[in-house]
């Protein structure tokens, strides 16, 4: 139904070559069905079968309801429907919109977004650009009708430059399905950190494919922190392209009612002398679901790689679900990889412990939980991010936040 | 003291490239065989040639109109050429004159066979205290022990003489644990299957034997498709292995085997392999393909163990499994699997869990060398039911060499709050560390390596039963002599 949308909607747009060819692409092959490895555990069925419009419309946006999302941080992007609202006056930021953006990409999805997305921008950091505090990225979105929107962004990060964004879709209309893409081109020697803050409402939809490529001896952290939506997939892939890159990527994933959480992430070592780090915490409430799949290739040749990646699980209920593949590919001898994987509850020692000291058994739990997810709080910088992540816990956990 | 030289990593590389497959050699047995192909003809003639009844002529058609809707899965992550199952000798049976009445009669040729292959019959039957049941190409050719066993009520012979014997026993589990439409090879080996191991444990017994399998391919352009069923009754135990061997060939050689095991309330079945068919030269030419599909049920109390040592065939492609059906049952997987030249493995797991305080546990050690590609694939799926469930897996790998390929793909559902599940895998080379501190102490980096193997896959060998324990030792030795990562 969507696909016959798409096809009216592409009737009349200007496409240029290179997205007709995208378009091609995803008209062959579709959107992804369960019959793909990739969504083997995710459905979009659902999702789709909504009507969805492809146009947007316009709406007033004013400072109370940036104030409501926003994190604090004084500079901002901001988006309204995709298009750009207002950017920040800093030296060496520029924002272009692009016509055509051509991006690599990982699934039809992709192909769709190329073919279609109507405002592309690139952001540009320049070179040995140092950012102090984190520029926040806003997306505000409201339609009158369901909407199918596509977000499209590529971040350059210039040599030796220090960039952290913060990332945040915020839904204030009807169901949308928001399908978003960006590419982060990691220069020489640059650090680039993005937290990614998913708490939405139940009527949005995500999937969020998010493509880094790094040059020689840069870091880039992704930081995932997925706490409402009631159907969020992310792809995270990362492409070291020369020697001595580090990747790490961290989340923490706490849902509850029926909401569904799918983890994506790949990690592709192609050099020598490479690093990456991977840890994704989850909690399980309710009757909700939880995907996890992180893959990581070593290349032939590409010798002393270390690679770790760990996912970590609570199920608080019976009716939760939580389907996990740690997966590795490796072609060289010279490095030391591993994973591991664990699903299980509170432990019960642990619990009584607390309770025999006077805690009430939901702040005893609570706290616990809040230590199975310390490890990778200790992993963030900045300190807006730290206490959006505790507000969010707390609100969560239902204990007060003073304790964490 | 003596001071061990330092052989150079090549020189070592160059040693295990060259070791050649020991068993490759063909017995000039006068063999009976059927045209290449096929087709319904086919299979009625081999149900016919085993005198079987009806509805195991029923259940092979069925099972060859099923296979002929199937297509072949390709979605494991190995590379080989598709073998055209047209070209295949679908029954090859060594031509005897009459019915053997014991292993004194078997033809002196056949038991010269099975004296290089290091299993005389004579001496296992005497010392080793293991019946053996051996399959040649398709056919069940000597069965030791029976008297023995058949005091206790324990049944052990080819699967073709249960068909005739016990049909009831045979109808009522064949097909049960894996049923026909289960997969590609299932189904052609459903329709096919020639020969094979029966196996009965009456209630309360305890088997006093290890009972083994002896399966090897002979006649060229034969496939193999046998079929076991063990039965434990409840509150019985068996120790079951199987190995086997085939003579070195240009061609791929296809081996399709099933084996069910059906483990009862309280009953035990610990299942071993030692899988050594002909791996192929050292430019990957020739070899078999392995593609066995091997699962076990466990009713209430229940524990079925699969132990398997994998050092051969060209392409590996197999997950033994357990359905955890019953309360507290007990599923476990040891598995080490070792690749060089061209060699290349897909194998794991999977273990279902159904009943409620069901257990499992899972090791698998990969090791691979030259330009081998090893792969664990495994799934654990714990139901809304089995509460309390419980499962570890382990998957570790060791790699020796730049140019080979370990992979891991472990499947991990779990659908209930009261189970947990714990996986961990690595991924290394034996570090030069290691192997400095054995030279150090005037250990010679060859014996350092075997060492270090060894006390690697030291969990996995523990669970063989003895005699075996022993073999394996011995193939993986040679496998990997001298090859330092």
């Amino acid at each position: 139904m969507l696909i016959e949308e798409i096809k009216k909607y592409v009737v009349d747009a200007d496409l240029t070559s290179t997205q007709k060819k995208s378009l091609d692409y995803f008209l062959e092959n579709g959107f992804p069905t369960t019959k793909d490895e990739d969504w083997k555990y995710t459905s979009l069925k659902k999702v789709l079968k909504r009507k969805y419009c492809l146009k947007s419309s316009d709406f007033e946006l004013n400072d109370e309801m940036i104030q409501q999302y926003s994190l604090g941080v004084k500079d901002k992007i901001i988006f309204k429907n995709g298009k750009i609202y207002s950017e920040p006056k800093i030296l060496g930021v520029s924002i272009k919109k692009m016509k055509d953006l051509v991006m690599p990409k990982n699934s039809a999805l992709c192909y769709l977004n190329e073919a279609i997305c109507e405002n592309s921008y690139e952001i540009v950091f320049d070179k040995n650009l140092n950012l102090d505090n984190p520029i926040e990225i806003l997306h505000f979105i409201n339609n009158y009708n369901d909407y199918f929107l596509q977000l499209r962004t590529k971040i350059t990060c210039g040599s030796g430059s220090n960039v952290k964004l913060v990332e945040r879709f915020c839904n204030i209309g009807n169901n949308t399905l928001i399908n978003s893409c960006m590419h982060a081109d990691v220069k020489r020697n640059s650090f680039f950190e993005i937290s990614k803050l998913q708490s939405y409402n139940d009527n949005t939809h995500t999937i969020d494919n998010t493509l880094v490529d790094q040059d020689r001896d840069s870091t880039a952290n992704v930081h995932t922190f997925s706490f409402d939506g009631s159907f969020i997939r992310n792809n995270l892939n990362f492409y070291q392209n020369n020697e001595n890159c580090t990747s790490n990527m961290n989340g923490i994933t706490i849902i509850d009612k029926s909401n569904f959480v799918d983890h994506h992430t790949f990690v592709d070592h192609k050099f020598q002398n490479c690093l990456s780090n991977e840890s994704y915490k989850g909690v399980y409430f309710d009757s909700t679901k939880g995907v996890f799949n992180g893959k990581i290739m070593v290349r032939p040749d590409a010798q002393k790689i270390n690679a770790f990646q760990s996912n970590n699980n609570l199920l608080f209920s019976d009716n939760a679900s939580i389907k996990t593949k740690p997966q590795l590919e490796i072609y060289a001898d010279d490095v030391k990889c591993s994973h591991g994987c664990t699903i299980g509850q509170i432990d019960k020692k642990s619990l009584f412990y607390m309770r025999s000291r006077g805690f009430s058994e939901k702040t005893a739990k609570g706290l616990l939980t809040f230590a199975f997810l310390i490890e990778v709080i200790e992993k963030l910088n900045a300190k807006e991010i730290v206490d959006y992540a505790k507000t969010e816990i707390a609100k969560k956990l239902s204990i007060e936040k003073d304790l964490l | 003291m003596k001071i061990e030289p330092k052989i150079s990593e090549d020189i070592l590389l160059d040693e295990v490239t060259s070791k050649e497959y020991e068993y490759g050699f063909t017995t000039n047995i006068e063999s009976e065989k059927i045209e290449k192909g096929l087709n319904e003809d086919v299979i009625k003639f081999i149900s016919k040639k085993k005198n079987e009844p009806d509805w195991m002529l029923d259940f092979r058609l069925e099972a060859f109109k099923v296979w002929k809707e199937m297509e072949e899965p390709d979605w494991a992550n190995i590379n080989y050429p598709k073998p055209d199952y047209q070209d295949i000798v679908y029954y090859c049976a060594p031509k005897q004159k009459n019915k053997l009445n014991s292993l004194d009669d078997l033809d002196p040729e056949m038991k010269r066979t099975f004296d290089r292959l290091g299993i005389s019959i004579d001496e296992q039957k005497r010392l080793a205290n293991v019946a053996v049941d051996i399959v040649m190409d398709s056919v069940s050719v000597a069965t030791s022990f029976k008297e023995k066993l058949a005091e206790l009520g324990i049944i052990f012979c080819p699967i073709s003489e249960a068909i005739q014997k016990y049909p009831e026993l045979v109808k009522k589990y064949i097909g049960t644990v894996i049923p026909v439409r289960d997969n590609f090879f299932s189904a052609l080996n459903s329709a096919v299957f020639s020969d094979g191991s029966f196996c009965y444990i009456p209630k309360g017994t305890v088997c006093p034997l290890e009972l083994s399998t002896y399966f090897r391919i002979n006649e060229a352009g034969t496939g193999q498709f046998e079929r076991t069923l063990v039965i434990a009754e409840e509150d019985s135990c068996v120790s079951y292995l199987e190995g086997c061997t085939a003579p070195m060939r240009n061609e791929n050689q296809l081996h399709a085997a099933v084996v069910e095991l059906v483990a009862l309330d309280s009953a035990e079945i610990k299942y071993s392999t030692v899988q050594n068919w002909y791996p192929g030269d050292k430019n990957g030419k020739g070899g078999v393909f392995n593609f066995v599909t091997k699962r076990g049920i466990c009713h209430d109390n229940a524990k079925i163990s699969w132990t398997q040592i994998e050092t051969g065939s060209a392409v590996t492609w197999k997950y033994p499994s357990c359905v955890l059906k019953g309360k507290n049952s007990i599923g476990e997987f040891f598995s080490v699997a070792v690749t060089n030249n061209f060699q290349q493995a897909d194998t794991g797991t999977k273990m279902v869990h159904l009943g409620e305080n069901s257990k499992s546990t899972i090791i698998a050690k990969g090791i691979c060398a030259g330009k081998s590609n090893g792969s664990y694939r495994g799934l654990v799926k714990i139901a809304k039911g089995a509460k309390n469930s419980r499962n570890f897996s382990q998957c570790d790998s060791l790699l020796m060499g730049d140019k080979c390929g370990s992979h891991t793909f472990p499947y991990i559902e779990v659908d209930n709050k009261s189970s947990q599940v714990e996986h961990e895998a690595t991924t290394s080379k034996i570090g030069e560390d290691q192997i400095f501190y054995c030279n150090q102490r005037g250990i010679g980096t060859e014996e350092a390596v075997a060492l270090i193997v060894n006390g690697y896959c030291k969990e996995v060998l523990n669970k063989l039963p003895m005699e075996f324990a022993v073999e394996a030792k011995k193939l993986l030795e040679i496998s990997l002599e001298g090859s330092v990562g």
